[in-house]
């Protein structure tokens, strides 16, 4: 062993030295240590000790509630403040102007889902799956504390109005208002309805319980039909959009074939307008010829007539097989003038 | 020395009998000051007090809002349908001592006020239709597109109506019992469709997307029909406007063609009837013809000798 084995802790030997220190030292004390100043210093110590532990701060986003003997006697704002300490007063600092947040059917992500409060029935007895998030704040910080026996959140083991009376009062506001709509009201166009009355049904529940709390928000989420019924939602979609392509070939055939047709119909027209004027002026060709040689024709008719027709008899004849008949002597008598002999 | 030992023992009977006697009421608390059970005073204000140490004992009782959670379980409605119901309570305790000497705790005060909202509940249920007890009226229009409007019973959606109806019974029934407590708020948290028929709700659901999905189809299919039967008619009609516009020109064309040549050949119609049977035997008469004269036609008028006397 290591021999004389020293005690740490002797109480015998300390009262000793205690009784030693005080002997000698008991002089320098007021009232040359009187027992019973002593006992007054000692309690005034005691006395300003315990008032000091009264201080405290209140920060600027927060607000104490303040109990006398447990009587709540109003809140008190930021700053350096001092207030009876326990036993005789209570302090209670809380944040209030901070938003808080609680989420209904899920924990943080969206993953992370709650389908006991997520899954509920629209009132077209079709189930869906909600995702909500509630903002709010301490409004009346006395009601706050005071007024709710709260058992505590599940998850958060928060024993206040926004623990499980919070959570409880939206599930049955959130549940109550898509209860009173259809399923595609509630995936569509009806969700800012949803969010606003909700969110007043569960005001209004609230400032029944007397709660302090306001409600700032309440935000859906992710709002889905259940999995097993997903596919034939994404099969409406994709017939919506089937239809709308549809509807875009139709459109397509229409900007096609409207112009081809009116081209068409325009070279109709242009052809039968081309047709009319060459019409036109052949006629006016034909009228100025006539004119002209009907001028000249005019100024010597005889002549010209004979002229003309014996041009023409002159063009004809030599290419036909021509008979001269006397009536008289009634027999064909065959003229075969030879070519190049004209008549003249 | 004597002194010491004096203030030491005072400080000691004082810290065993002041907790004895001073006690605080606090804000969220009823205290009962009982005396071998019984209770003397009952004190809802908070504050200090003072109570006949050892033999007096102070019982504390929540004042605030509590809670009770009334089990989930079916309810039949009124077409015996089931749904699961779960549903919570808010009471308050307004007479401590009647709470304490009939529900005597929490603990018990829940399971009876459970019971009996519950018995309450099965009452009400089973007196509404399932469209009732979930808050909305399926209308399926003309257009057969399904619409939901809230039902409301005076003002008050219809599930409120059922909670606040069964709220006054369960509050009417404990006023009766003398238990001491007011109930604040019935509230239906949930209502399921029991796990047995969800498979079923599923089914439905499922069908009723298919019906959406092939009307939303066949109203595609529709409309390209119209337009594209639209498009075929119009094209139709400026074909055949077309035509009667070109008709039209072409005898425009003609008329005028005829006007002009007329109006020219008026002036001498002889003249044209000569010069234009010229062009038409010229026309007319061709190599393989055989043509018969009269030795004494124009044409050989010379040939008989006219040519020798002048007229």
């Amino acid at each position: 062993m290591y021999g004389q084995r020293r005690s740490e802790f002797d109480p015998d030997q300390l009262m000793r030295d205690a009784k030693v220190w005080w002997e000698r030292n008991k002089g320098r004390f007021p009232g040359g240590g009187s027992v019973g100043v002593i006992a007054g210093v000692a309690v005034a110590l005691l006395l300003a000790a315990w008032l000091a532990t009264g201080i405290y701060t209140v920060g600027p986003d927060e607000q104490a509630a303040l109990r006398l003997f447990g009587k709540f006697q109003g809140t008190e704002g930021p700053g350096l403040k001092w207030y009876f300490p326990s036993p005789v007063g209570t302090r209670n600092v809380e944040q209030v102007t901070l938003t808080k947040r609680m989420d209904l059917g899920f924990r943080d992500t969206s993953t992370n889902t709650r389908p006991r409060e997520a899954v509920m029935i629209t009132g077209d007895l079709n189930i869906i799956d909600a995702q909500m998030v509630v903002q709010y704040r301490i409004l009346n910080l006395g009601d706050f504390l005071f007024n709710v026996d709260d058992p505590g959140d599940i998850d958060t083991r928060e024993g206040r109005p926004d623990g499980r009376t919070l959570r409880e009062a939206s599930e049955a506001a959130l549940r109550q208002v898509v209860g009173q709509r259809s399923i595609d009201d509630v995936l569509t166009v009806g969700k800012e309805q949803v969010q606003d009355d909700a969110r007043d049904l569960l005001q209004r529940m609230l400032n029944e319980y007397g709660s302090g709390i306001e409600i700032q928000q309440v935000a859906l989420q992710q709002v889905l039909p259940p999995a097993e019924v997903q596919a034939s939602f994404d099969d409406v979609v994709a017939a919506r959009s089937d239809k709308e392509s549809r509807i875009n070939q139709a459109r397509a055939y229409e900007q096609d074939q409207l112009p081809r047709a009116k081209g068409a119909a325009q070279q109709v027209v242009q052809t039968a307008q081309g047709f009319k004027e060459s019409r036109i002026a052949l006629a006016r060709g034909e009228a100025a010829e006539f004119d002209a040689i009907l001028t000249q024709y005019q100024a010597s008719p005889e002549v010209t007539r004979q002229r003309l027709y014996l041009e023409a008899m002159q063009e004809i004849l030599p290419g036909v097989q021509l008979f001269v008949v006397d009536p008289d002597v009634g027999t064909l008598v065959p003229f075969t003038p030879s070519a190049g002999q004209g008549v003249n | 020395m004597k002194t010491l030992i004096a203030l030491v023992m005072v400080v000691i009977a004082a810290s065993i009998v002041v907790p004895q006697t001073a006690f605080t009421v606090d804000q969220t608390q009823h205290v009962l000051v009982t005396r071998f059970g019984e209770v003397q005073r009952s004190i809802s204000e908070p504050g200090l007090n003072f109570k006949v140490p050892f033999i007096d004992t102070a019982v504390r009782l929540d004042k605030r809002l509590l809670r009770v959670d009334v089990d989930a379980r079916g309810f039949p409605d009124v077409e015996n349908q089931f749904l699961v119901i779960d549903a919570y309570v808010r009471y308050r305790i307004t007479n401590p001592r009647s709470f304490r000497e009939t529900l005597v705790n929490e603990t018990q005060a829940a399971s009876r006020i459970s019971d009996i909202v519950t018995s309450q509940l099965r009452a009400e249920v089973g007196q509404r239709t399932r469209p009732q007890i979930i808050g909305g009226q399926i209308t399926v229009g003309a257009d057969g597109v399904t619409r939901v409007e809230p039902i409301l019973e005076g003002s008050v959606a219809a599930r409120e109506a059922l909670t606040r109806l069964v709220r006054e019974r369960v509050d009417a029934r404990v006023k009766t019992q003398g238990f001491g407590i007011e109930i604040v708020d019935v509230r239906i948290k949930r209502a399921d469709f029991p796990d047995t028929i969800l498979e079923n709700v599923y089914a439905r659901m499922r069908t009723e997307r298919e019906v959406q999905a092939q009307k939303l189809r066949a109203e595609g299919e529709e409309t390209y029909l119209t337009i594209t039967a639209d498009v075929d008619r119009q094209v139709q009609v400026i074909a055949a406007e077309a035509e009667e516009t070109s008709d039209r020109l072409r005898g425009e064309g003609e008329a005028e063609a005829i006007r002009i040549l007329a109006a020219s050949l008026e002036r001498d119609p002889e003249f044209f009837a000569f010069r234009r049977s010229l062009e038409a035997y010229k026309a007319i008469i061709g190599s393989d013809d055989a043509l018969i004269l009269k030795p004494d036609s124009d044409l050989f008028r010379y040939l008989q000798g006219a040519a020798l006397s002048t007229p």
